[in-house]
């Protein structure tokens, strides 16, 4: 029951976290690439990837923070819905070359990030 | 305000998120069916609750913050995704990480597609209007 709270907690405060860095990020570019999105997913994925690895030599953690913080917060926090609608919407716009540019870059800039945060979160 | 329905959604979907994965667990030991059903699942949701909020103007903005932004944002999810496909490199299950990396993109955008049509068609039902789709907009 109580990871149920965290994790509902965490997501509560990661899509807030998305909307609001979204929102900000957004303001500032002006451009047709969804640079918002992009970073929040890329970011997302580092940190997920980092905390795993981090959490799984021998420190000790609570199991319903690590499931409100991994599962909630960081779930929440990134999106493959609003990454998927802004690629069909650029494609609608006939904006085929970002569209194709923004999910390759979000895929394969994702799966670095990632490994990059094993890499990272194992050497701590 | 807008904050409010937001983090409501997201509470929401972070759930349904979790309930979907655990429902899944049992289908495959490698294979992450339940983050790939949830983000299908939501790419829809999403695309159908757009096409009604910006072109139908059924539902509410606040609506489209709360089931948009809030739920299907959270209950839909990149960083396990990635965490999956790395996990599914790490186990030298290529064909496996090709098929869910692949897969889980191109179901998305066509879920996506599909959610829109299904929001202009009901709204062009619902308008007795004809169907209006990708260009032939005015």
């Amino acid at each position: 029951m109580i990871v149920l709270l965290g994790i509902g907690l965490g997501g509560m405060l990661g899509a807030v976290g998305r909307y609001f860095l979204g929102r900000l990020i957004m303001e500032k570019w002006k451009g047709t690439y969804p640079l918002g999105t992009f970073l929040i997913n890329i970011s997302g994925a580092y940190i997920l990837c980092f905390l795993l690895a981090y959490l799984s030599h021998g420190v000790t953690f609570s199991p319903v923070l690590k499931s409100a913080l991994t599962t909630g917060f960081l779930g929440a926090y990134t999106t493959f819905s609003t990454f998927a609608y802004e690629v069909v919407k650029l494609l609608e716009d006939n904006e085929k070359l970002t569209a194709i540019g923004y999910t390759c870059s979000t895929v394969f800039f994702g799966l670095t990030f990632g490994w990059l945060g094993y890499l990272t979160g194992n050497m701590l | 305000m807008d904050l409010i329905w937001v983090g409501l959604g997201g509470l929401l979907g972070a759930l349904a998120r979790y309930g979907v994965w655990r429902a899944f667990l049992h289908w495959s030991a490698t294979f992450p069916w339940g983050t790939l059903i949830t983000n299908i699942t939501g790419s829809i949701l999403l695309g159908l609750i757009q096409a009604l909020v910006l072109e139908g103007l059924i539902l509410s903005p606040r609506s489209r913050l709360f089931l948009g932004v809030g739920f299907c944002g959270a209950y839909t999810t990149f960083s396990t995704f990635t965490k999956e496909s790395l996990d599914l490199l790490d186990s030298n299950l290529f064909p496996e990480a090709l098929l869910y990396v692949s897969g889980t993109t191109v179901l998305c955008l066509a879920g996506v597609w599909l959610g829109i049509v299904l929001g202009r068609l009901s709204y062009s039902l619902l308008e007795k209007r004809p169907l209006r789709l990708g260009e032939d907009r005015d």
